[in-house]
């Protein structure tokens, strides 16, 4: 379709015989910290997929789905990006082997809408529906039931990868094993997840029924977090990273089921569906002043609504998706954006590390929002999976200027020193030494790596800062 | 301009070029309307992808060919394969496959022209004459086919892709003027540039000139609820592009687009 202006923009690099050209496209991370303009690829058919791993003149490639990864995991300085939202289509769902099959770009939104009116739900979502298959398997996420249920990547029963010699690999457990294990979490660096197979959840309504706990302090939240986990399939806590002293850590823990069809009230729907696109946006940058009385009030309304203790149904929106409900609520942190700070701790040093990590960022008065402690369980087969067992911590950090790499750099001290470890898929400032030091697997994945894209063909800025990539 | 009655969008439908963006919000728009459909694709392969995505969201009848428009032989050959693959008779046919070559790659290249007129022009028209003739005797049924507002003007930067969008509206008129006595609904879509494989990296991807496939789809699947013969969309091209007809040539050209 050709239009009244042409626009100067056509990427000066198009290669003899590769017919498709770069838009250039100012990208970041969720947490809208880094910022990077370069040029970037939108296949809309495999055939262009394909074409741009092989043929794209620029040096490197890196995948990019619904950029809700909070760094640079979807950025790539001088090279490009590939974005995967025009690869969204389910290709195949089997009711009675469970299992659905889907491309990359097809988002859990698209996905739970499809699938919870036919009785069935995603055995593993994330905190966001608004993530794709693809960056789901690449960072291979956990959710609410990582202690029953493990990662995403441990309900895949098989994925096919187009690698950078064009080659497509079918990988599972089973097949090209290796493979497998090096891409489930492997933040898209082996090739490029064309299509996966998913094991699905049956469940009989949409509903979940949930318990809410209060907890006065840290150790209480931990203790029962602890004690709640062999209570149902989902469990969290939101504690108030505002709160200092005794009252530091201090939160609400939520349990939930999933409801039968004959436990249901009357008057609830036994079917439903999830909308598949996100709520409002927040339509402008909140001045920073906006954002502590909001925290405030959010956290109070959730902690006094907890009240003791509590028991009811809550639509799979409420309970999953909370921040679903807002479109773009990275916003709320202003132009300088922020950074996610994802801890795992090992369950021998989750008591003191939380609270250091809590009394760091307070100190700095860098708190705000809610923060998220969760149980893990044991790890899964992806060589770079970020849960082992413990217990992981997720703070929003705002972009405080100059104080925010000095302060990273002391929580990452806390980490290391106590045998915890950062999650790709948040980790915006972290360094390759330390890096290396949390994932002592990291030699087996290189080596993989090596022989699936011996050329480096596909790499990121966070690639290339935490040596998981080459410069190049 | 346009009939009164008003009526559903109905019966399986052919989409002839499935594999652009806008091609597939068509069918996706057809598919939520009930209506089965024969995607024709160069690429089979991603035609199968796209048919499979929609029978499973949409519960509706599909099938995938393979369906190259450089070849005229073929387009006339497409609506019976169609009607093969899919029992029932063909309820409406969209013409959605065009190439558009740079136009600095047409005046240096004279394959690139030959190229252009295969598809835009040679195959189109045969196409259309091949849907006209096995729609014409089914009242009810539509005849659909992606025009472009470059066809409304010759433009120093796009004129030859420009004519044979010309050439496409002319024949869509012609056709209005032949089936719509016998209730045979034939929409000319003027479309401006949509945010498609085609203005990736010609168009900055957030230009407000750029139309969403959804947004075709839906000015689309209206204007043939409503048996329209040209639907602009987005809707601010109709009056852009009388502004512009009206210009004369000498004015026109100095403008600067």
């Amino acid at each position: 379709m050709a239009g009244l202006s042409d626009v100067s923009d056509v990427s000066a690099l198009r290669a003899e015989g590769f017919p498709y050209r770069a838009a250039r496209l100012s990208l970041s991370g969720w947490g809208r910290f880094a910022v990077e303009a370069g040029p970037a690829y939108r296949p809309e058919t495999w055939r262009a997929v394909e074409a741009a791993v092989r043929s794209a003149p620029e040096p490197t490639l890196a995948l990019r789905g619904l950029g809700r990864s909070y760094g640079d995991s979807a950025l790539n300085g001088a090279g490009a990006v590939v974005l995967t939202e025009r690869l969204g289509r389910i290709l195949a769902f089997d009711p009675d082997g469970r299992t659905v099959t889907c491309e990359a770009g097809t988002s859990l939104a698209r996905l739970l809408a499809f699938l919870l009116p036919r009785g069935f739900f995603l055995p593993v979502v994330p905190g966001t529906r608004f993530v794709t298959v693809g960056g789901a398997l690449a960072a291979d996420v956990h959710g609410k039931n990582h202690h029953v249920d493990g990662t995403i990547g441990r309900h895949v029963e098989e994925l096919t990868l187009l690698l950078a010699s064009g080659e497509t690999l079918r990988c599972s457990p089973t097949r090209n094993a290796e493979a497998f294990d090096a891409t489930i979490g492997g933040m898209g660096l082996t090739g490029v997840i064309l299509s996966a197979t998913l094991r699905l959840l049956p469940v009989e309504t949409p509903w979940v029924r949930v318990v809410r706990r209060r907890g006065r302090n840290l150790e209480e939240v931990l203790a029962r977090l602890e004690e709640e986990e062999s209570l149902s399939r989902y469990s969290v806590a939101w504690i108030d990273g505002l709160a200092r002293g005794r009252a530091l850590g201090r939160g609400v823990l939520m349990r939930g089921d999933h409801v039968l069809a004959a436990e249901l009230p009357r008057g609830k729907a036994v079917s439903g569906s999830l909308p598949e696109r996100p709520g409002p946006n927040v339509p402008f940058e909140a001045p920073s002043a906006l954002l502590s009385p909001l925290t405030i009030s959010a956290f109070d309304a959730l902690y006094y609504a907890a009240g003791r203790d509590s028991t009811g149904l809550s639509g799979p929106a409420s309970f999953f998706f909370p921040l679903d409900a807002l479109g773009s609520w990275n916003r709320l942190y202003g132009r300088r954006g922020f950074v996610q700070y994802q801890a795992l701790l090992p369950r021998e040093t989750a008591a003191e590390g939380c609270r250091r990590l809590l009394e760091e960022i307070s100190r700095e008065r860098a708190a705000s929002f809610l923060a998220v402690l969760k149980t893990t369980g044991p790890e899964g087969r992806g060589v770079l999976s970020f849960p082992k067992p413990g217990v992981t911590l997720g703070l929003d950090v705002p972009n405080v200027g100059e104080r925010l790499r000095p302060l990273v750099r002391r929580l990452d001290e806390i980490l290391l020193a106590l045998g915890g470890r950062l999650y790709l898929a948040k980790d915006a400032l972290t360094d390759a030494a330390t890096f290396a030091a949390m994932y002592p697997r990291l030699p087996e994945f290189l080596d993989v790596k090596r022989r699936l894209d011996p050329n480096g063909r596909f790499s990121s800025s966070q690639a290339r800062r935490l040596g998981l990539a080459e410069e190049r | 301009m346009r009939s009164t009655a008003k009526g559903p969008v109905k019966g399986n439908v052919l989409v002839a070029g499935a594999g652009s963006a806008l091609a597939r919000a068509v069918a996706e728009g057809l598919a939520a309307r009930g209506c089965g459909l024969v995607l024709a694709a160069r690429d089979e392969g991603e035609a199968a992808r796209t048919a499979a995505d929609l029978a499973l969201r949409f519960g509706v009848a599909t099938a995938a060919l393979g369906f190259d428009a450089r070849d005229a032989v073929a387009a006339a050959a497409l609506p019976a394969r169609a009607e093969a693959a899919l029992p029932g008779g063909l309820g409406g046919v969209l013409v959605a496959f065009a190439v558009m070559p740079d136009q600095e790659t047409v005046e240096r290249d004279v394959a690139a022209i030959h190229d252009l007129v295969d598809v835009n022009v040679r195959a189109t028209l045969v196409f259309i004459e091949a849907a006209a003739a096995r729609l014409e005797n089914r009242p009810g049924s539509f005849l659909c086919a992606f025009s472009s507002v470059a066809g409304d003007r010759g433009r120093r930067k796009n004129y030859a892709y420009g004519a044979t969008k010309a050439a496409l509206s002319a024949a869509m008129e012609g056709l209005w003027a032949r089936l719509s006595p016998k209730r045979v609904t034939v929409l000319c879509v003027n479309a401006g540039p949509a945010d498609g494989a085609m203005s990736w990296g010609v168009f900055p991807p957030d230009s407000p000139l750029l139309v969403s496939p959804e947004r075709v789809a839906r000015d689309v699947l209206s204007a043939l609820e409503h048996r329209r013969r040209v639907v602009y969309t987005p809707w601010f091209w109709r009056p852009v592009m009388a502004l512009l007809r009206a210009l004369p040539a000498p004015v026109f050209r100095r403008l600067p687009i």
